[in-house]
């Protein structure tokens, strides 16, 4: 038997070497379109991704009682009532388009487009009227787009060039009043990190090289060059107080409102800067886990999560504390994990699973000790979590594409009816989330109970569309298929 | 451009590998094309990342192997996609001896599917399998034993000779 199954693999083997593979630009340009969705979806500082990893080694004990519960903060819901449009469409001016995206920040919300020869646009619509702000700016001719980021201070659009240009990107960064270019920024995607202060824009290269910009002109306030030992993260820090996202599904704002830079380097050093002034106001050795890990600075704390080859695990450390980092968690030997969030106070999420898409879990982990207070079977094709207070959404899509979602209270508890476990949600306030269902139905759910209110049906041309809109407790805006518009969901 | 440049070596130096075992898990050429293109895609998105892994070409796999499952069940929906991207360049057929065999190992369970593709056609000991799965040794053995015990009843007539039990000769 096993000389006829290495003659029959063997055949096998010599048929795969014969299958034609693509050139490696293909792979390239279909990672970049994907990698489009996946910033508007995340934010460039917080973009996430597949984890998957190689597992094994330890597994902490599960401990089935675990601590006391953590009492969950006041909810904070809004009465939302049926859509209604504001105003007219506003068109993109009659070519066909290979993609629309919005988002919005303070009293704007943006459209950002790419029509079939390349040419890359944006306008603006004011939130409250939902009339035009300004007319469509053009940028550029692109060969792709990575989407568009607003923040109070400006709307960044980002163009690809893919012919070769070095940097690929360029980042246009337009006046959110007038929609002039302020100010343009050649950077690489892959390769840098940018976020987003209130006084500056934050450039980081790959080597390490940082220029800290005014969001008005771009002029440089602080820079430092390469260092010895580079950074292999760059991020900011985010709290219990920072704004719910108000776009896709992401889990933080773009904008940063602690003014603490992080940097992890190579050596597994962690650099804490004044992101205003540049100067390092502490570093401290023994917190990175390697490059092929992921960070997430919330309350104080960093997190980080390797989720490469060998056993995945987080370790977390406090940032104005002492000492090397403490092993939080380890995946169990065959799993890996897919997101790391925080979820209630001294507590994290994670998203784990196997080789299947029914592997999925979640688990809510006690900071200080380290077990697990519950762990729960996540939706097939689970790819996300998003916390709000102590309670922590789950986003994903099913085998043929449809969304799929659960709600985990801070007890475990689903929250979620079975409508909505087949809609892709979306939280509008602590205690509120969006549903966009199928046929272009939206509805809110009560975050406490899951009970569920329709707002409309028929809205959404796209069943995508969910991943391209932006909304506010009062406002959404949608992208169609000839322009983009805002609703009305404010209960009246 | 050098990242690109490098992302098209590591391309060139190990999609071919890949491929073999994104065959050996589906036994589709088309769905095996669309699986190595997908998982590149997904590296390039984070290649920073992904470049600097011990090992990129085992994270690969991985991403490979959880598609496969996915599209093993799934396959109609996930070609009626990959088809209106771009159609594949289309690939000779194959031997009868390979026909055989995928008719066979589809209906082996995914992680003895796994097993055998990596011992089979990438020549991966037990302990480096089991270093990539993150299973023991002795469960490696089990998925492989098991595995060619079920291959040996899927071909039925074509392989009458009896199945040799045990473990040892995996190694």
């Amino acid at each position: 038997m096993s000389t006829d199954l290495d003659r029959m693999f063997t055949a096998l083997g010599r048929d795969a070497d014969g299958i034609p593979l693509g050139d490696p630009s293909t792979a390239r340009n279909r990672g970049e379109r994907r990698r489009r969705t996946q910033l508007v979806a995340a934010g460039l500082a917080t973009a996430c991704a597949l984890a998957a990893g190689l597992t094994g080694g330890s597994w902490l004990t599960r401990d089935a009682a675990g601590p006391e519960p953590v009492a969950p903060p006041p909810d904070r819901p809004v009465q939302l009532g049926p859509a209604r449009p504001l105003g007219e469409e506003i068109r993109y001016g009659g070519q066909q388009i290979r993609f629309a995206l919005t988002t919005i920040a303070g009293n704007r919300a943006y459209a950002g487009w790419q029509e079939e020869d390349g040419t890359l646009r944006v306008a603006a619509a004011d939130l409250e009227t939902g009339k035009a702000a300004w007319p469509a700016r053009t940028l550029g001719e692109f060969d792709d787009s990575n989407g568009i980021i607003a923040v109070p201070q400006a709307l960044l659009a980002i163009g690809e060039h893919n012919d070769g240009t070095v940097p690929d990107q360029l980042l246009y960064v337009v006046d959110p009043n007038t929609g002039q270019v302020r100010w343009e920024l050649p950077f690489d995607i892959n390769g840098d990190d940018l976020l987003f202060y209130g006084s500056v824009l934050v450039h980081v290269t790959e080597a390490g090289a940082i220029s800290a910009r005014d969001w008005i002109d771009g002029r440089v306030v602080w820079d430092e060059a390469p260092p010895a030992d580079p950074p292999v993260a760059s991020l900011g820090m985010y709290g219990p107080a920072d704004a719910l996202p108000g776009g896709s599904n992401g889990a933080f704002p773009a904008g940063l409102s602690d003014p603490r830079m992080l940097q992890i380097t190579a050596g597994g050093a962690l650099v804490v800067r004044d992101a205003a002034t540049g100067a390092v106001r502490s570093t401290r050795p023994g917190v990175g886990i390697g490059a092929d890990s992921h960070y997430l600075a919330y309350d104080g704390r960093l997190y980080g999560s390797h989720r490469g080859t060998g056993p995945n695990r987080v370790v977390v450390a406090e940032v104005d504390g002492g000492g090397a980092a403490r092993e939080l968690h380890s995946a169990a030997p065959g799993r890996s994990y897919h997101d790391v969030v925080p979820c209630g106070s001294d507590r994290i999420c994670v998203l784990d699973g196997g080789a299947t898409e029914e592997s999925m879990e979640v688990a809510a982990i006690d900071v200080a000790s380290g077990r697990e207070v519950w762990r729960k079977q996540a939706p097939a094709g689970a790819e996300q979590l998003v916390p709000s207070g102590a309670r922590v959404l789950v986003t994903g899509s099913g085998a043929q594409g449809e969304a799929s979602s659960a709600l985990f209270d801070h007890d475990g508890t689903q929250l979620l009816g079975e409508v909505d476990r087949r809609a892709s949600l979306a939280w509008v306030s602590t205690g509120t989330l969006l549903s966009f269902g199928e046929g272009g139905k939206l509805a809110s759910v009560t975050a406490a109970d899951g009970s569920r209110q329709e707002l409309g049906e028929g809205l959404l041309e796209d069943p995508l569309a969910p991943r391209f809109c932006s909304w506010t407790e009062r406002r959404l805006v949608c992208p169609g298929r000839t322009g983009f518009r805002v609703w009305d969901i404010a209960r009246r | 451009m050098a990242e690109a440049d490098g992302f098209d070596a590591f391309y060139r130096d190990t999609s071919r590998r890949l491929l073999r075992y994104a065959y050996g898990l589906t036994g589709d050429p088309a769905e095996a094309q669309d699986l190595v293109q997908e998982a590149y895609a997904r590296a390039w998105q984070r290649w920073r990342r992904v470049s600097r892994y011990d090992d990129t070409e085992a994270w690969l796999r991985l991403v490979v192997t959880r598609l496969a499952t996915d599209r093993w069940r799934h396959l109609g929906v996930r070609r009626a996609r990959a088809a209106a991207s771009r159609p594949p360049a289309p690939a000779a057929p194959p031997s009868d001896d390979t026909v055989l065999l995928v008719r066979a190992m589809r209906t082996l369970p995914a992680a003895h599917r796994r097993a055998l593709a990596l011992h089979y056609l990438l020549d991966r000991s037990v302990a480096e399998i089991a270093a990539e799965t993150g299973a023991s040794a002795g469960t490696v053995k089990s998925w492989l034993s098991r595995g060619r015990a079920g291959l040996a009843a899927a071909l039925g007539d074509l392989v009458p000779q009896p199945v040799r039990g045990g473990f040892t000769d995996v190694d």
